[in-house]
């Protein structure tokens, strides 16, 4: 029994290693000068901070990493702010058409952005959005997915709670913020955890709604600068994939615990 | 003075859910009637909308290209999910074992779910680099011929899937992973009791109970394996010869690069049907075990 045990650990080590090898090799590439990559080294011949210099140093890096922070940090607030009061709403309050506003909520599930890209563009360009963080932002907020799992964990708290704060003269609102809110902060944290990486992560939408170079956020501004750049090659392009990676990479250390609980209630 | 108090919770309620309700019209309901509305008008985003009823139809009958990325979108569904369903299935059913680690294997497998898609093809083009790329040394050190596989036309669409697939698995180990802690440990040990061995337990504890996570990982799959893009534009372009481009691809090339907007939405829309059965699958998925306490 112990001994399969053990042979089971190393095996399952062993494998988690492999699959971690293009992570591994990645980090390893992006000290490396160009002869030791096109050599296939893995440990450097000599340690080449260069390539994070140049990346650096390109002032349109500086923006791409400005404007995906941003527009991230931006939608996650922004989504809080509009998903919070309408998962209460619909879960915590008593009211005509509650049942119809929470099926309404949910519609955003069955339309996904590729199946309105086109329209969605046009709305935005009327808006005069494109090539503006903005339009990156207010699309996001009508989330689905928030609004979901918050009015899921909302609808869990006892009623008791409530009802004592009511006793005490306390308002709606007041319940809401001191009472309901804090103690969802699980489910708070789980949706800004998730929406932040998604936001952070995605690809689509800021390829089609920023149309200049200096507005691009840094999945896209990645795949211009490994496309278009010449003079900016292999070692360089994976110090820019580290530096695209490490802020997601120290929020889901950090929020590990959240972030798999919170994919775990979206989706149970 | 009650009804005036439930009529006021009432004004109340409408208020905390009319700001997401206005931006779910503006950016999700209105966008998705026009989208339906734009498939029946050729435009050209400049002059003005022209009706042509079902012409962006037959158009897309006789459209070759339409055809083969509606083939190579499938071809794709058909590659990545059965791989992703059960190497996932198989990995949460290690970590979960007796073993050691737990913690760092999860994390390990979850990683690369966390990167940006960008920083995930451009680090695989490296790998697959038939000159200096990881995939090709290895394969030449076992004595294999090194296959140039993102402009190989056979390929190159099993070179995207091997990437996806090391991509997203994270995700759906950790559903399996959350499925296998509710099943409770009596079960085994009355089966172990009645003399069940491993293989038995396997199908007739582990597998059935985790139906719902089964269908719950296939549906979410398909779903997002049918709105495959970024992985093509990033990798291929769509190349060699075609033999990538998938429907996401052909849209964004016909709405974006020549603008032709009613054709293009009148393909998403195509997707939109097909993916419509799935997601509304997903829904029911998620609402049933919603229900017993929002409805």
């Amino acid at each position: 029994m112990r001994l399969k045990k053990y042979l089971l650990t190393i095996f399952a080590v062993a494998l988690a290693l492999l699959y971690l090898v293009p992570l591994i090799w990645m980090s390893l590439a992006s000290f490396q000068a160009e002869k030791d990559i096109l050599a296939g080294k893995w440990i450097p011949s000599q340690w080449f901070v260069e390539n994070y210099k140049i990346v650096l140093q390109r002032a349109k890096m500086r923006a791409w990493f400005t404007n995906s922070l941003i527009s991230s940090v931006g939608a996650t607030v922004g989504i809080l702010v509009i998903c919070i009061p309408a998962a209460y709403a619909v879960s915590r309050m008593e009211f005509p058409g509650r049942r119809i506003l929470y099926l309404l909520s949910l519609t955003g599930f069955m339309i996904p952005t590729p199946a309105i890209v086109i329209p969605l563009y046009l709305v935005v360009r009327k808006f005069g959005l494109v090539n503006n963080l903005l339009g990156i932002i207010i699309p996001a907020l009508p989330s689905s997915m928030a609004t979901f799992i918050l009015s899921q964990f909302m609808k869990a708290i006892p009623l008791d709670y409530e009802e004592a704060a009511r006793l005490d003269g306390a308002s709606e609102l007041d319940i809401m913020l001191k009472v309901i809110l804090p103690m969802s902060l699980p489910s708070v944290v789980t949706v800004a955890v998730l929406h932040f990486t998604w936001i952070w992560n995605d690809f689509f939408w800021p390829l089609i709604v920023m149309t200049s170079d200096k507005m691009y956020t840094l999945p896209v501004g990645l795949v211009a600068l490994a496309g278009s750049d010449v003079n900016i090659r292999y070692g360089p392009i994976m110090a820019a994939n580290v530096i695209a990676s490490l802020p997601v990479i120290v929020v889901y250390v950090f929020m590990q615990r959240y972030l798999t609980r919170g994919v775990v209630l979206s989706l149970r | 003075m009650a009804v005036y108090r439930k009529r006021r919770h009432a004004l109340l309620a409408y208020l905390l859910f009319a700001p997401f309700c206005v931006l779910l019209f503006v950016f999700r309901l209105i966008p998705f009637v026009n989208s339906i509305r734009m498939i029946f008008y050729k435009w050209d985003i400049l002059g003005t909308p022209k009706y042509i009823g079902l012409g962006n139809f037959t158009r897309m009958m006789s459209d070759k290209v339409f055809w083969s990325s509606l083939w190579h979108t499938v071809y794709f569904v058909i590659l990545t999910v059965p791989p992703i369903v059960v190497l996932s299935f198989l990995i949460a059913l290690l970590i979960n074992s007796r073993i050691s680690f737990k913690g760092f294997l999860r994390s390990a497998f979850y990683l690369p779910y966390t990167l940006t898609i960008s920083v995930v093809c451009l680090t695989w083009q490296m790998l697959y680099n038939p000159y200096f790329g990881l995939i090709g040394r290895m394969m030449k050190a076992v004595g294999l011929q090194p296959i140039n596989w993102l402009a190989d036309p056979v390929w190159a669409m099993p070179a995207i899937v091997i990437t996806t697939v090391w991509w997203t698995i994270g995700f759906c180990i950790v559903l399996y992973l959350a499925g296998l802690q509710q099943i409770p440990a009596s079960y085994y040990e009355a089966a172990e009791l009645d003399g069940a061995n491993g293989f038995q337990r396997m199908f007739y504890i582990t597998i059935p109970l985790l139906k719902r996570v089964h269908v719950l990982v296939l549906v979410t799959q398909i779903i997002a394996s049918l709105q495959i893009f970024g992985q093509v534009y990033i990798m291929t372009g769509g190349g060699p010869a075609g033999r990538t481009r998938t429907l996401m691809q052909y849209v964004y090339e016909q709405g974006f690069r020549y603008f032709r907007m009613g054709y293009a939405q009148a393909m998403a829309f195509v997707l939109f049907l097909v993916m419509l059965v799935f997601t509304y699958l997903q829904l029911r998925l998620m609402m049933t075990s919603a229900k017993e306490e929002l409805i």
